[in-house]
């Protein structure tokens, strides 16, 4: 998903929304991530929730953990220029289904986008990165989590 | 931080499992999802600190809000469970 977000980045900022990822990474992760795996900084802006605060305030904390790993929902709402919420799904499926991708740009009034898995890479390329930086993070696996 | 080993962990080039790490000391494992708690559409969303990329400016979701109009908030977990 953060391929297809980093594609349409660009085209939300000029229809004048601003685009924010929350995630329990801590900012260096979110750097070196999009540094291993596009080449450069992933360009939306990122709030790194390490203390799950973010995910306490927002129930973004899943009851059971996920059979992939990790305990985060993934989420989308819009905010107003009030700071209210005006459009929320939760969980949001985007990773999965096109249609769930699509809801975000319908809700923006915005043409859709093209569900990207991985923004110009190849599949061999996409896991080759993402094991380097598995294995600079932690240094002790020789290949991706599936 | 704390890790334990993941519960079912990545399948290594080699064939072997290799664990992966999951926090045991944040205190949300297990923690219920309350959906009906949750911020719903018509509520103020709750602040937080926001970080510009290429730098290390900081700034509150209602100020960012307030200055662009439309926010897209999106949540993931970690890059460690995920692909792209």
């Amino acid at each position: 998903m953060s391929a297809s977000l980093k594609q349409h980045h660009e085209r939300m900022r000029l229809a004048g929304v601003e685009l924010v990822m929350i995630m329990p990474d801590s900012l260096e992760q979110h750097r070196a991530y999009g540094q291993a795996l596009f080449g450069s900084e992933l360009p939306y802006l990122y709030a790194p929730d390490t203390n799950r605060n973010i995910a306490r305030a927002y129930s973004l904390l899943r009851k059971k953990e996920h059979h992939h790993g990790g305990f985060y929902y993934r989420s989308l709402r819009i905010v107003d220029r009030d700071g209210v919420i005006t459009h929320r799904a939760l969980p949001w499926t985007a990773n999965t289904e096109v249609d769930e991708y699509h809801r975000l740009f319908d809700w923006l009034g915005m043409d859709r986008g093209e569900w990207a898995v991985q923004c110009g890479l190849t599949k061999a390329e996409t896991e080759a990165s993402r094991s380097r930086y598995l294995v600079g993070r932690r240094g002790v696996i020789d290949d991706a989590h599936p | 931080m704390m890790f334990q080993l993941g519960r079912d962990g990545a399948r290594g080039s080699s064939g072997r499992s290799v664990p992966l790490p999951v926090d045991v000391d944040d205190q949300t494992a297990g923690e219920a999802p309350d959906l009906e708690r949750a911020p719903k559409v018509g509520d103020r969303a709750p602040d937080f600190l926001i970080y510009a990329p290429l730098g290390d400016q900081l700034l509150r979701l209602h100020e960012l809000a307030s200055r662009a109009g439309r926010v897209v908030l999106v949540s993931q977990d970690s890059y460690r469970y995920h692909g792209t």
